[in-house]
């Protein structure tokens, strides 16, 4: 993956090179959706990048210096659907991006509307291989 | 006629209808219309004619924010579950305040849609001028959807009814959709003759056809037969009446089929 060279840096946001930092802190074992979400973070800018992907600036700095100790596994989740085209296959809903998966995941109200709360049940039926929520949170097999 | 059956997933899958494509065509009008054009679409059609089923679709192709509005709704609650269905947790405040909150989040993304599923409930109830509201001040497409009546119900709304860009009727499923929902719902082979009886005595209607086809379905279960043709099948065809009062007749011939009444 070559480098975006980044020509505009007018902007205070831009200062901090994430791909650098995050060749820095990974070394040779950079996963390949650190490396995407630091390019796209380069390419545009971390405010945009944690805008898309529903986290903070300060979780995309964090991810891309290997210090973010909060829950990965979603974020590179959330990266894999919104910059990496990542498809799951919802019990529900069909074909769907991994980043829209977990959004709909989060969110534990029903009464908007019949799919949305199929979709409350299949994410906590236990059935569902892409769900991140334990079957015993509810509201399923009451 | 085709030969192959499709694998059939847990849930709810799509089948690719007449009208689910029709939807999408007016979503996409929508979503791609110029800036100074009307920004409302309307789906109109029958009970039963597949038309949540085609915005359920369209709403995961366009990430829209779909909400089904319930017969006790309100303004209110019609905000909150705008609200809601875009990620807030807990939206607090008066109408105006929550208006401004839907307005503001809605024009955060323009080309991301909202559809409202059951509208008539909202000329009904007299808030349809909130929609426009909201409508005009994000500039989001916003897709009404609900019976044959509401584009009726919307003309008595003058100036809602200006705003309205396009308007997509429902069909009845043809042969071709029926033999969709076929492949979609039902193991077993059916021929064409018993699709047509099944579709015609169903009104054409996607959900009476899909209930038909379940009741196919498991017939041939029942029989472990592969293929069912209107010779060999002897099962109901779901025309949407209700069941008459049982006469001694039928209980006659339900002990004639080996079964106690």
């Amino acid at each position: 993956m070559t480098m975006a060279v980044n020509l505009n840096n007018s902007s205070p946001s831009k200062s901090a090179d994430f791909l650098a930092n995050a060749k820095e802190a990974f070394g040779d074992a950079l996963p390949d959706w650190v490396e995407t979400l630091a390019n796209e973070a380069n390419r545009t800018s971390a405010t945009a990048v944690a805008k898309r992907i529903g986290y903070s600036v300060a979780v995309v700095s964090g991810v891309c210096r290997g210090k973010y100790g909060g829950d990965l596994p979603a974020v590179e989740a959330k990266v894999r659907g919104v910059f990496m085209g990542a498809l799951v296959d919802c019990l529900i809903l069909g074909e769907i991006g991994r980043d829209q998966c977990l959004g709909e995941q989060k969110k534990k109200h029903v009464g908007t509307s019949a799919v949305r709360t199929a979709l409350f049940h299949a994410c906590r039926s236990g059935e569902c291989p892409h769900s991140r929520i334990k079957p015993t949170d509810g509201g399923a097999n009451v | 006629m085709s030969d192959e059956i499709q694998k059939v997933k847990p849930g709810a899958t799509f089948a690719a209808l007449k009208n689910v494509a029709g939807f999408r065509e007016l979503v996409e009008r929508l979503v791609e219309r110029a800036p100074s054009l009307p920004n409302i679409g309307v789906m109109h059609g029958r009970s039963g004619d597949g038309k949540t089923y085609a915005s359920i679709y369209a709403q995961n192709k366009t990430r829209a924010l779909r909400v089904e509005v319930g017969d006790s709704w309100t303004r209110k609650t019609l905000l909150t579950a705008i609200l809601r269905e875009g990620g807030l947790a807990q939206p607090k405040g008066t109408i105006p305040e929550l208006s401004e909150q839907v307005v503001e989040m809605l024009a955060a993304e323009p080309r991301r849609p909202l559809f409202m599923d059951e509208a008539d409930k909202i000329v009904d109830r007299g808030y349809a001028e909130m929609i426009r509201e909201i409508a005009m001040q994000s500039n989001v497409p916003v897709l009404l959807i609900g019976e044959e009546a509401l584009p009726q119900k919307l003309a008595k709304i003058e100036r809602l009814h200006n705003r309205v860009l396009a308007w997509f009727g429902a069909e009845p499923c043809d042969l071709e959709d029926a033999r969709k929902l076929a492949n979609l719902l039902l193991p077993a082979k059916i021929s064409d003759d018993l699709l047509e009886d099944i579709r015609v005595r169903g009104d054409g209607r996607a959900r009476r056809i899909a209930t038909s086809l379940d009741g196919v379905a498991q017939w041939a279960r029942s029989r472990g037969l592969s293929e069912v043709t209107r010779e060999n099948y002897d099962g109901p065809i779901y025309t949407g009446e209700p069941p008459k009062a049982r006469a001694s007749r039928l209980i006659v011939q339900h002990l004639k089929n080996g079964r106690t009444a």
